[in-house]
Order: structure tokens, then C-alpha cells, then sequence
């Protein structure tokens, strides 16, 4: 067992923490507050390779894994950039899922354009009445010709206004109660396609990327668009989960990194009675706890990242690290607004824009729930609890 | 075509560390500090890389110690210089500017270059000296504080910052060293493609042997600055803040200048 990090590993860490300190935490703060796409911050990502980071050189990717992804995203996040769901749309739902289950003409049509910035995705499989039970999608893509057409609507649906691709999960054939599974497609679908309309929703969070309803009217997506085989969507769809799931994680842990550090900062220098705050157990202890649940997190990450690249068996890892990450990482941004007392409710002091993220990991992609039934019945063997 | 050697320099932020200085006085406590390449050297890298993407030719980096220099020198390589070179002799230990400009000259001899790019003083002594002292030991030219540099046909067309927001501008013929200061371009950044390129790259290593110079010309004995100690300077008295408008604040502070004896 080996904890050091590779020369390259390195050399990977300490550019993300170059990249992000090349914008100043005031940029963020303002982006979040004007609800405004960090664009000059993506530009960087696409031009120094980051989002093809997974993809092989020869489709003009940087021919690393899951590993470097999230120790990229992990030390982002530690400086307080907000790179959650710039890496888990285009590289994990795009890049990931062209790159494993996409026919070879998909490879070498999306995987260069992935890499070079031309083409980012959204993801669509919420609907009002299917979210943690996907199974129950409505939307539907029926057969016409050499052509799908899609007609049903999706729901929360992040980034469309910036993506040229969504990643659509469909139904092919009814859903039986009988045959769960069978009928699920997915399609890779243009989102300027004739038939395609959005609303945005209003979500309390200061998200950067905004959310849409997305309805699809006789849409219609050449059969080559399809991802993977009819019918049986499922298998790419379970695919993605984890490096999905491992995406939410690193959100999580260098969100929590980033704001422990803050805290401790300010629980050093601030003064009320006669000593720094920091001196109370009141403040030091809970600080203490989750510095030392997020280390403990951090390891896990790594562990799913890594067997994940060796193409071992990584859902339990992968589901504890982003139960736990949402979990212990909310935990830790709350203890370091508490420290920062009043201060720490203020935009300014950095913490609201993250503590309201961070609480989003909880419940997207997947909510904490699920992951627990998934630990309970594939970790544990218990009966299926849904 | 331009040849440009830069020499690089690891050290550690203490931007925004709390800096706690060693029991016997003389170093810094950095197992806690994150290191990284000198900001001024960053430019100068960022600097020849430019010249030779424009011009053609050859970015070497050198740098001197240990190991952990390594890691500084992929990140030139990885930006885009061809070539690195660390330097390293526990003769090398405990060397003032004036020592580290002889090891550096003794490596840079021997090698093919234009001109040497160093940067005009490094963050963590500061003492802005090696790349002047490098240049006088070559027997070539140099300019310090260099914020803008031309280069056409072997003649390179540069800018001095001078004191009170004063420049100056010259014509150096090459070969010659320029000591380069922040802000003259925007460096890049590390990217992916960069790190794939160069990571399993060996980077040669030479000793003082290698390059030509003995140990009593280095290190403490061959240094001209004897470091004593290190101390923190004490707090100063609490700050006087000064209200009011521009015109009674300006009013204020000279009266306050004057009673000093400023003027
Ligand atoms: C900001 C934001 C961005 C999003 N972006 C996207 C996107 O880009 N694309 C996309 O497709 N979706 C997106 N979503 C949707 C998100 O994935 C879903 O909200 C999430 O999967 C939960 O589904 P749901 O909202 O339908 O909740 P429901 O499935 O209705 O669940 C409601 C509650 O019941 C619990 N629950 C349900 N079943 C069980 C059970 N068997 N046992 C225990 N508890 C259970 C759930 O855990 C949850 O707490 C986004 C959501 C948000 C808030």
C-alpha cells in the first residue's frame, strides 16, 4: 500500500492550486452573488487540458484517470473554487460515458471536441415524477424511420444554456413491473434540436450553473445519436455513478478543506474575551472533529479514484466517500460559519456561497438516502429497502 | 533563434504563513510552508518561453539543491522549456547570493546561450544580487528591474524600472543577463498536456565536481555574507489613524511630519 503522491500527481495538485489562485476569492463571491457563469475561470479549465483531464491523448484528451480528475478537483475546491458540476456534466456524464460506452464514431466525433471546450454537456434524467427512481422516466423515445423521437419533459436540469449536448435517459419501451430494468435508452441529444424548450427554475442556492425545466416535443435524434444499446440504457447509466458520485465527493472535501482553513484563520487572530477565540474547546473542538473526518474522507476518495482506474469493483468506496463528504463536509462548512460568528453569514466572509452548495451534494446527484440503501443492500446484503 | 537560460530559484510562501524561526537562529521553520518557484523567476520563465515560441531556439532552466528543486523545474518544463539542469553538492549548503552566482557560472559556461534571464530578487531573502553578480563573473553585460524585453537579431531592446516611476530604455547586444521583474507579462499556467509531457522526464543532475568549481569557492566559506540570525522585528507602537476629509487629513499628517522633523 502506497499513500505518496506520483511526481505527476504532484505537479497536478499544486497547478490546480496555481489555476484557482489566479482568481481571487472576490471573484467568486461576486459570481455567486450576480448569479453569473465564471466563464474566464472554464476558459482556463478547457485551455490547460483540465476537462478532457480523463480523456486518452490519442482523442485529445490528457490521458489521466478518475485519480488526478478528483485530486485536481479536490485541491480546486480547497482553494474555494466551485468546480462540482464543471466536472461531473461535461467530463463524467459527457466525457466518461462517450469514452466507455460510445460507438467508435461517437469517440472520434465527441471526445476531441469534449477536450478542446467545443462541446459541453448537461445531463437529463430527473422528471417531476422520476428522480431517485429512474426507473419511472416518462420520457419517451419512440422509433420513426432511422430516427428516435423524444417527447416527455425533465426537471432541474443543470447548464443547458451552456451545453451543446444532453446526455437524455429515455424510455424505449414501457415500464413493466415485471421487467424493471429493460427499456431504458439513452440518447445523445443536441440542444438546439427543433422541439426542444426550457424554463428556468428558481433555486434558492447561488449556484453557478442554473437549472430548467426541459421539454422535449417530438424531437427527433438520428439512431446513431444513441448511447449504448436500446433498451438497455441501464448499464452506461450505472457506469457513470461512480466517478459521478466521486465528483460530488471532492466537491465536498475541498469545500470542507477550504472552509476548516478559514475558520482556523480566523478563530486564531479574533479576540472577544481576553484570548483568541480559538483557545475555547468550544470552537477548537468541533473544528478538530471534522478536520479530522474530512482527512479520513479525503483517503476513501482516493482509494474509489484509484481502484476505479484499475478497473476494480469501487461502489462502495465511491458511495461512502460522497455520503460522507456531504455529510461530515456540511458539517464542517456549519462549524466554520459558527466560528466566524455574525461575520460568517456575510457574503463577504466566503462561507454562505459554499455552505449553500455544499448542501447540495447532499441531495444531487444521488440524495444520501439512496446511497445508504445502496450500502445497505450491496455492502451489507441486506434486503432491498425501496 | 533565441537561447535562453533562466535560473529558478525554490521558495516557500510566506505570504501568508505565520514564519517561526529555528532554535539556533539561522533558518526558518518550513516543514509547514508550501514552496514554490520564485514569483520573479515565474516571469522570467514565462518571459523566455515567449521569445522562443516567437523566435525559435532553446529555454534551459537551472536550479541549485536538493531534490525538491526538481518539482520546479518540471513546472518550467512542463510550460513549455526544453531543457533542465539542478545543480547540487552539499559543498552548495549555506551559500550567499555571491556563491550561488559562481555555481551557477561555472554550469552556464560551458553551456550555448543568448542571454540568461534571472529574476530581479527572490521572495524569500531577498537580497537581489545572484543575477548581477552571475553576469560580472561571465564578463557579460547586464540590466537589472527589467520590465520589457525585444529581441531582434541578437540585439535585445529592453526597459529598466528606475527609482520615483522613472524608465529607461536600452540596447544590450547579447550575450548578456536581465534580471527580470514582475508584471512584465502574464505567466501561464500549468497545464494538463504540459505535466503529461514531462513528468517521467530525468532531469540531470550535476555536482561541483561536474561543473568545474571546488568547495571551498561555495557554501559558507565561499560566501561574503555571513548570516547571524534571524529575528522577527518587534510590533510596532499602535497605529494613528487619521480622520477627516482628504484636504484636513493632508493637513494633519504634515503637521505631524513637521513636528517630527521631516522637514
Ligand atoms: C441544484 C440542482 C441541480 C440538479 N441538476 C440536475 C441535472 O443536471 N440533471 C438531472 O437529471 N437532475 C438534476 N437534479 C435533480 C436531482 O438529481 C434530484 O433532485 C435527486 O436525484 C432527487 O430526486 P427528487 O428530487 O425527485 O427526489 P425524490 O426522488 O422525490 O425523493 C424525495 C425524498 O425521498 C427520499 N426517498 C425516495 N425514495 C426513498 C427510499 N426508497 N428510501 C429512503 N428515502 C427515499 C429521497 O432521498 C428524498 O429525500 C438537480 C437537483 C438540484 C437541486
Amino acid at each position: 500500500m502506497r499513500f505518496e503522491l506520483t511526481d505527476e500527481q504532484r505537479m497536478i495538485k499544486s497547478a490546480a492550486a496555481e489555476l484557482a489562485q489566479g482568481f481571487e476569492e472576490e471573484y467568486w463571491i461576486e459570481k455567486s452573488r450576480g448569479n453569473e457563469y465564471p466563464r474566464e475561470f472554464y476558459d482556463e479549465l478547457v485551455k490547460n487540458g483540465w476537462i478532457g483531464i480523463a480523456i486518452p491523448e490519442e482523442y485529445g484528451g490528457g490521458g489521466m484517470g478518475m485519480l488526478e480528475m478528483v485530486l485536481g478537483m479536490v485541491e480546486f475546491g480547497n482553494q474555494g473554487a466551485d468546480v462540482g458540476l464543471m466536472f461531473v456534466l461535461t467530463p463524467v456524464f459527457g466525457g466518461l460515458s462517450v469514452l466507455k460506452h460510445g460507438s467508435e464514431q461517437q469517440k472520434e466525433e465527441l471526445l476531441p471536441k469534449i477536450a478542446n471546450g467545443d462541446m459541453r454537456f448537461c445531463f437529463g434524467i430527473t422528471e417531476p415524477d422520476a428522480g431517485s427512481n429512474a426507473l419511472k422516466t416518462t420520457t419517451t423515445a419512440g422509433k420513426r424511420g432511422d430516427n428516435y423521437v423524444i417527447n416527455g419533459k425533465k426537471t432541474l436540469i443543470s447548464g443547458i444554456d451552456l451545453a451543446q449536448k444532453m446526455l437524455v435517459v429515455t424510455r424505449t419501451m414501457p415500464y413493466d413491473p415485471k421487467h424493471k430494468v429493460a427499456g431504458i435508452t439513452l440518447f445523445l441529444v443536441d440542444v438546439d434540436s427543433p422541439g426542444i424548450d426550457t424554463s428556468e427554475l428558481d433555486v434558492g442556492l447561488s449556484l453557478l450553473e442554473k437549472q430548467y425545466e426541459v421539454f422535449f416535443d417530438d424531437v427527433e435524434v438520428p439512431a446513431e445519436n444513441m448511447l449504448g444499446e436500446e433498451h438497455r440504457g441501464l448499464i452506461p447509466l450505472f457506469d457513470t455513478l461512480n466517478p459521478e458520485r466521486m465528483t460530488g465527493a471532492s466537491n465536498g472535501v475541498g469545500f470542507a478543506n477550504f472552509a476548516i482553513n478559514k475558520a482556523v484563520e480566523y478563530a486564531k487572530m479574533r479576540q472577544v474575551f481576553d484570548v483568541p477565540i480559538g483557545s475555547h474547546q468550544g470552537i477548537q473542538f468541533p473544528l478538530a472533529d471534522s478536520r479530522a473526518k474530512i482527512d479520513a474522507v479525503e483517503l476513501l476518495l482516493y482509494k474509489a479514484a484509484y481502484l476505479y482506474d484499475k478497473g476494480m469493483p469501487c461502489g462502495r468506496e465511491a458511495n461512502t466517500a460522497k455520503y460522507l463528504a456531504s455529510e461530515f463536509g456540511f458539517e464542517a462548512v456549519d462549524r466554520a460559519v459558527q466560528t466566524m460568528g455574525g461575520y460568517g453569514l456575510t457574503e463577504e466572509a466566503g462561507l454562505m456561497r459554499v455552505w449553500k452548495n455544499i448542501r447540495l451534494i447532499k441531495t444531487a446527484p444521488v440524495t444520501n438516502q439512496l446511497v445508504l440503501a445502496y450500502i445497505g443492500q450491496h455492502v451489507l446484503g441486506m434486503p432491498k429497502s425501496y | 533563434m533565441v537561447d535562453i537560460i533562466v535560473c529558478v530559484k525554490r521558495v516557500p510562501d510566506t505570504s501568508e504563513a505565520e514564519v517561526i524561526i529555528k532554535d539556533d537562529k539561522r533558518a526558518i521553520k518550513d516543514a509547514d510552508l508550501t514552496f514554490d518557484i520564485n514569483e520573479w523567476d515565474n516571469y522570467a520563465i514565462e518571459e523566455a518561453i515567449l521569445k522562443k515560441e516567437a523566435l525559435g531556439g532553446k529555454v534551459t532552466v537551472i536550479g541549485v539543491g536538493g531534490e525538491e528543486v526538481n518539482e520546479v523545474l518540471r513546472r518550467c518544463l512542463a510550460k513549455g522549456a526544453d531543457e533542465a539542469i539542478r545543480l547540487t553538492d552539499p559543498a552548495f549548503d549555506g551559500s550567499d547570493g555571491y556563491a550561488i552566482a559562481k555555481i551557477l557560472s561555472a554550469a552556464i559556461k560551458d553551456l550555448q546561450y543568448d542571454f540568461v534571464f534571472t529574476g530581479a530578487q527572490a521572495g524569500d531573502d531577498s537580497y537581489g544580487v545572484t543575477g548581477q553578480m552571475l553576469a560580472e563573473i561571465l564578463g557579460i553585460p547586464h540590466a537589472t528591474m527589467v520590465t520589457k524585453v525585444d529581441i531582434n537579431n541578437g540585439t535585445a531592446r529592453i526597459r529598466r524600472e528606475l527609482e520615483g516611476g522613472l524608465e529607461e530604455v536600452d540596447e544590450i547586444n547579447k550575450p548578456a543577463v536581465f534580471c527580470i521583474q514582475t508584471g512584465l507579462n502574464e505567466p501561464r499556467y500549468v497545464s494538463i498536456m504540459g505535466i503529461r509531457k514531462v513528468s517521467k522526464k530525468e532531469i540531470p543532475v550535476k555536482a561541483a565536481a561536474d561543473i568545474g568549481i571546488s568547495a571551498d569557492e561555495v557554501g559558507e566559506v565561499g560566501s561574503m555574507v555571513k548570516l547571524e540570525e534571524f529575528s522577527i522585528p518587534p510590533a510596532g507602537e499602535l497605529a494613528e489613524m487619521i480622520e477627516g476629509t482628504p484636504d484636513e487629513a493632508a493637513g494633519k499628517l504634515a503637521a505631524i511630519l513637521k513636528e517630527k522633523g521631516a522637514f
